[in-house]
């Protein structure tokens, strides 16, 4: 369950400050599959890295599963980030020089995970994101939905409970693109994990089951689509 | 245990690009070593000197011995000075070429009080406290091959001559040996050093007594004595410095004359002025490489900058991070200080075994401390730049300025 109420974010603007998110208040139920949208600039990806605690805010409570995050040092939001979220970004964020396996495990570098399970867990959600012919294959070597997909598999693997996408089809074309949604949607569906997908594109926003619509750093709209 | 794996796993081709960075960095310390080696032994040497208390006598040595008459007369003139009580002590060469098991040594009648002082405690054993049995201390020899303890038959090495004597083995001296002989000189006094009067033969000391020397003379060298044309003369306390003054005028009437605080001035000057020579050049080159090190290591940690920002995403600590970035650029350079130090310590233990030998050298801790100093200041550079490119943006902040 994530739950924030009346969050404030301002970034430095020269002398001044710019008001990114405004009294923000959410309330996303496990298993939720929720969209995001709004102009550029509306404060989106701001509102996704407060959730996948990558930033800070500057006023409000964010609770994650019933513990307040804004009271956490670095090393209680790096597990946070490690062992309860999962990301998958527009541009992949993926080592570029590694392979799809040691992408797909590095989470799990960071977590107590013996390294003799470490490759089966890996190697269980490749086969989940159909890409278990591609273990071998250098990141490099991929196409832009199979980069997705390994992403996805990271995001899993840990046994994350939720999975934040950034525009996830934003590098795509339509076709892979839709592709790559049906997967998000079917592990939501068959797994219970909660997807908050970050979007521009009313297609995308179209696989959620809740949309919420922020403009100038406010909820303009949230609603069950 | 998963850090360390993710460490090897993601750093290993930056660490083979900068391989050849690595191995000039180590030359270039085992250079500055040479260096500072130099300077180590020149400074033993002085030490020696001053350990001796040769302090405030008078190093001579006659520059023309074939002239049998200038010799007599040196000879008259330090006997005089002994008769006169105003020379305490004259050290010199009294010796004899000798065999011991078929190997080839000089052996020599040291002073007892001068010589235990100025080297130290032997490297094994202990110098002979005189008497019977006859005790010596082997010098320029692999120690670890000398019969410390043992009595060994010393034997004239003059063809013919069967003069031999029994000497008890009570210690060895380190190698290289650092043999003190008198009679070197210069005409430039600030080349009239400490080091020069050192040399690396083979040698057996044994203490000097009246009756030894009276059986070196007779036996080994077939009643020849040697004349004294070079030593170090010792005042009693009760010689005046104007006094002093005057004898060294009067022998430099026969001899080159030094007064060994003279020598030991010039090795304190040598001392520093061969550093202000010497290690210009080996510190220029450390200070480009270090700048070549720094500049790799700030690349390398830039170019992974964003390899970091996905290690934040997925759960690594700020501290973690600093300790992947900074263990990329400190590993190597900590490996390549192994290696300096694992080849400084087998000169070290080559020297001290005999087994191989750089002439004026020795090698110390001081060797050790300078190469980690270096390479502490290093890695308090690099670990600075680590820990100011990683973790000082959140990771929103970082994959803002990525996308920018």
């Amino acid at each position: 369950m994530i739950r924030i109420e009346n969050i404030n974010k301002f970034y430095k603007l020269g002398k001044g400050r710019f008001h990114a998110l405004k009294d923000v208040s959410l309330e996303i139920g496990d298993g939720e599959f929720v969209s995001v949208e709004g102009r550029s600039g509306a404060g989106k990806t701001t509102l996704l890295h407060i959730l996948g605690c990558l930033d800070s805010f500057d006023s409000g409570t964010y609770l994650l599963n019933g513990k307040s995050v804004g009271k956490m040092g670095d090393r209680q939001l790096a597990a946070v980030r490690n062992r309860e979220i999962g990301f998958v970004m527009q541009d992949f964020a993926l080592v570029a020089q590694e392979d799809v396996l040691f992408n797909v495990m590095l989470p799990l570098y960071f977590s107590k995970t013996k390294h003799s399970r470490m490759k089966d867990l890996a190697a269980e959600k490749l086969e989940r994101v159909g890409l278990s012919d591609q273990i071998g294959k250098k990141v490099s070597q991929l196409s832009g939905g199979q980069k997705q997909r390994v992403a996805i598999a990271r995001a899993l693997v840990a046994g994350s409970g939720i999975i934040l996408a950034d525009e996830p089809t934003g590098a795509l074309d339509s076709g892979t693109g839709r592709e790559v949604m049906e997967l998000l949607r079917g592990i939501n569906r068959e797994q219970g994990t909660t997807v908050v997908v970050i979007t521009h594109d009313a297609e995308v926003a179209s696989y959620a089951g809740r949309r919420i619509v922020l403009a100038d750093g406010v909820v303009e709209y949230d609603e069950s689509a | 245990m998963n850090g360390i794996r993710l460490f090897f796993k993601s750093a290993k081709g930056s660490v083979f690009s900068s391989l050849t960075l690595f191995v000039v960095l180590g030359a270039v310390l085992l250079t500055l070593n040479y260096t500072l080696s130099q300077y180590l032994y020149i400074r033993r040497a002085g030490e020696m000197f001053e350990n001796a208390g040769l302090s405030g006598g008078l190093h001579f040595v006659n520059t023309t011995p074939y002239d049998a008459e200038g010799q007599e007369a040196l000879d008259a003139r330090i006997e005089s000075l002994r008769e006169s009580g105003e020379m305490e002590k004259l050290i010199t060469r009294r010796s004899a070429g000798v065999t011991i098991g078929g190997t080839e040594y000089q052996l020599v009648l040291y002073d007892v009080d001068v010589y235990p002082a100025m080297y130290g405690a032997p490297h094994k054993g202990s110098w002979p406290e005189g008497g019977e049995p006859l005790g010596g201390v082997v010098a320029g020899v692999n120690p670890s091959s000398v019969p410390v303890g043992e009595t060994v038959m010393v034997r004239s090495s003059i063809p013919g001559n069967d003069a031999s004597l029994e000497v008890q083995i009570t210690g060895t001296l380190a190698y290289p040996p650092m043999t003190f002989q008198t009679g070197y000189y210069i005409s430039n006094i600030s080349m009239m050093t400490a080091d020069n009067f050192f040399g690396e033969e083979r040698l057996l000391y044994v203490p000097y007594s009246e009756a030894l020397a009276a059986t070196v003379t007779a036996s080994f060298n077939l009643g020849s004595a040697q004349p004294v044309s070079s030593g170090i003369l010792l005042f009693t306390e009760d010689t005046s410095a104007e006094r002093r003054e005057e004898i060294r005028k009067e022998l430099s009437v026969y001899a080159q004359v030094t007064p060994v605080d003279t020598i030991l001035q010039s090795t304190r000057a040598h001392v520093s002025e061969s550093m202000r020579r010497l290690l210009p050049a080996p510190l220029f080159l450390l200070a480009v490489t270090s700048l070549a090190y720094i500049s790799v290591a700030v690349l390398g940690i830039y170019r992974r900058r964003a390899d970091f920002t996905i290690y934040a995403m997925e759960g690594c600590t700020k501290r973690r991070m600093l300790l992947l970035a900074a263990a990329q650029s400190a590993l190597p350079l900590l490996f390549t200080d192994a290696l300096v130090a694992a080849a400084l310590l087998t000169l070290k233990r080559w020297a001290e075994s005999g087994k191989f030998a750089l002439p004026g050298v020795l090698f110390g801790w001081q060797n050790f401390a300078l190469t980690a100093a270096a390479s502490v200041l290093l890695l308090t550079v690099v670990i600075g730049i680590a820990a100011f490119t990683t973790g000082r943006l959140s990771p929103a902040e970082e994959l803002r300025q990525a996308k920018e």
